[in-house]
């Protein structure tokens, strides 16, 4: 971590209410991000990665029985104290964010080069022939061809992954600070996913942007992000700097999780370890560790207490039988 | 374009199958034009006389196709009560009806759409629910008896407004939109609730799609996502309703017009009934189920225009 933190998470929790019970999605997270730094967010699906950030940039407010709570700190001004009106301008202006499907994130009947302008003409007070000529430079600069021709046509014309880098141009139109990556390739056919993540890595470089990079592939974690958080029912469980959480692993949970990965030494049929068990139902929680049940390390003291957060250098994980540094 | 050929035959296979319908319930009304015309006390020669001469003695077919041939020329025939041309009955009342449709249509969208918008912004809020309730309140009142109580309410209790008659446009228009305010009014108070319901539910759909986020995250203001993001591909079924109430509205027009005497087509039509005019009748409902037919055609077109997806499919050939 350098000095000053762009971006400062503190005991961000999100709990909605439903006929079952609050369910709490996000239940106490905290992290920093610095300038130009990449934080990957690894969790199984329903570990609270995407529920955390778009929370944290007031997405998931508009429906009714959500509560958020935590201070999010983005360039010293906490973001969750500003106005309406204020804090629409931080968000359009100075963070930028990927949707999971280019398929849905995308206006089915507005045409690309508008929406890309959208922003500009909103954010950056360009009038809408500047708008619609910085959007034709952005789609060159995606790598998407004939851009003055793709401009002016509607998402449907287009492929996946050229929609994808779409939803990248509208991203970075006004120059963010900060972008947020939710599963950007996931959606995508394997060939496709390589260029649009070497995209977002040369844009991230070019303009020096943070980028949170949410993803359930470690693989994709490994390669892009300079620390890594692992989510687990709700909660960091481990986290660390890349190199850190795959030499040595602390938490059960993401040595589990690394076995899991097929290796190309392994030989051929070689079957995958899967983690025994499924997550937890995040409307009963029990009062210990939320990995517990499915955990091969498992005392009585795990099924009592929850294990906080703790750090050994810049490495921090919460078990209470941590595997062996170094190990 | 070759979409465009097909709809265009079906369009025409479903004017023959109406027109013919239409043929086959009137000829089977009870009650004779002839009755009417010579009165209670006529002899069976004069009745067979005169259906010989208006050509009621031929067989049904016979006469629908003679019609038909006829009514492909713009000629619908003749009254057989006072001979005006049924063609020029129609054109003379139309445009009173046509007014009174596209007021109510413009009162029912005038409300309609800023209530659906509204609602949304905080679905089970205190707008929402009222607006719910008010919504099937009014869908649930007859329009004869809204007609009557707004009569009551802005011509009884206030005098603001006239309760019959009809001024036509060359009196002024303000005289003209007088006398169609409440008769619109009547009709687009009910219309709305529906309109309202579609589009609310497609809203709600829509405002959970990730592009709607996406818009958020850009910075637009509440009211903005709504406006340029939601409402248009919202707002397909909102169209498809508005082309399908048209028959409704037909319905409820003629139940309008006659409470506040507007010399409009319904009351053509209910005149025609009334004394039997077999041919008026015929005459008067082909031309609205065309008319029907056609607008719910045009609405088909109008997909095209509101989503390009639709363009792209059906001109893709």
């Amino acid at each position: 971590m350098t000095n000053k933190p762009l971006l400062s998470v503190r005991d961000a929790r999100v709990g909605f209410t439903t006929v079952r019970g609050v369910v709490r999605a996000v239940d106490g997270v905290s992290f920093e991000l610095a300038e130009g730094r990449t934080l990957g967010i690894v969790g199984e699906s329903g570990s609270g990665k995407s529920v955390l950030v778009r929370s944290l940039i007031g997405l998931v407010s508009a429906t009714t029985g959500v509560e958020v709570e935590g201070q999010v700190v983005f360039e010293g001004r906490d973001l969750r104290k500003l106005s309406p009106a204020d804090f629409r301008r931080v968000l359009g202006s100075e963070i930028g964010i990927v949707f999971q499907d280019p398929m849905t994130s995308l206006n089915p009947v507005t045409k690309i080069g508008r929406q890309i302008g959208e922003g500009l003409r909103l954010n950056r007070g360009l009038d809408r022939a500047a708008a619609d000529r910085r959007a034709v430079e952005l789609l060159s600069e995606v790598g998407i061809p004939e851009p003055e021709r793709r401009a002016r046509q509607y998402p449907h014309e287009l492929s996946g992954g050229m929609r994808q880098r779409v939803a990248i141009a509208i991203a970075i139109a006004c120059a963010p600070k900060l972008l947020i990556a939710d599963e950007p390739t996931t959606a995508l056919d394997v060939t496709v996913q390589r260029q649009i993540l070497d995209l977002l890595q040369r844009e991230q470089r070019q303009r020096g942007m943070a980028m949170i990079l949410i993803t359930h592939d470690l693989g994709v974690a490994a390669s892009r992000a300079d620390d890594i958080m692992v989510m687990y029912a709700g909660r960091a469980v481990e986290a660390a700097s890349t190199r850190e959480i795959f030499r040595t692993p602390r938490m059960p949970y993401t040595e589990a999780l690394l076995r899991s990965l097929p290796r190309l030494s392994d030989r051929t049929h070689t079957r995958l370890t899967a983690i025994p068990g499924r997550p937890p139902d995040l409307a009963r929680r029990t009062g210990g560790c939320a990995f517990a049940p499915r955990c091969s390390y498992r005392t009585e003291r795990c099924d009592a207490e929850q294990p906080m957060l703790t750090r050994e250098g810049g490495h921090g994980f919460s078990c209470f039988h941590p595997l062996a540094n170094g190990a | 374009m070759h979409w465009l050929a097909r709809q265009l035959l079906r369009l025409v296979a479903v004017l023959f199958c109406v027109t013919l319908v239409t043929f086959l319930i009137v000829n089977i009304l009870p009650g004779d034009v002839t009755i009417v015309i010579l009165g209670t006390l006529a002899t069976p020669q004069d009745i067979a006389g005169l259906r010989a001469d208006l050509g009621l003695d031929r067989p049904m077919l016979v006469r629908y196709f003679d019609w038909l041939g006829s009514a492909l020329s713009g000629d619908l025939g003749r009254s057989y009560r006072n001979g005006e041309p049924v063609a020029q009955a129609i054109a003379d009342r139309l445009p009173v009806s046509l007014e009174l449709m596209v007021l109510a249509q413009l009162v029912a969208l005038g409300i309609a759409i800023p209530v659906a918008l509204l609602s949304v912004r905080k679905p089970g809020g205190w707008f929402d629910r009222i607006s719910a309730s008010a919504a099937f309140g009014f869908l649930a009142m007859p329009n004869f008896m809204l007609g009557i109580v707004l009569i009551y309410l802005f011509s009884v209790s206030f005098d603001l407004l006239p309760a019959t008659g009809f001024s036509p446009l060359s009196d002024g228009l303000w005289d003209n939109l007088e006398s169609m305010i409440l008769p619109a009014l009547t009709l687009g108070l009910i219309e709305w609730t529906v309109l309202m319901r579609v589009l609310r539910s497609d809203l709600l759909t829509t405002l959970k799609e990730d592009f709607i986020l996406l818009a958020r995250a850009k910075g637009l203001p509440p009211w903005r996502v709504l406006l340029q993001h939601a409402l248009r591909p919202s707002s397909f079924t909102l169209i498809t309703v508005l082309g399908l109430n048209i028959g409704g509205l037909i319905g409820g027009a003629v139940i309008v017009e006659q409470i506040f005497a507007l010399p409009g087509v319904g009351r053509l039509l209910l005149g025609g009934i009334f004394n039997r005019d077999l041919i008026l009748v015929q005459g008067t409902v082909s031309f609205i189920a065309a008319g029907f037919v056609i607008i719910n055609f045009l609405v088909d077109m109008l997909y095209a225009v509101l989503d390009p997806r639709v363009r792209h499919v059906r001109f893709r050939n």
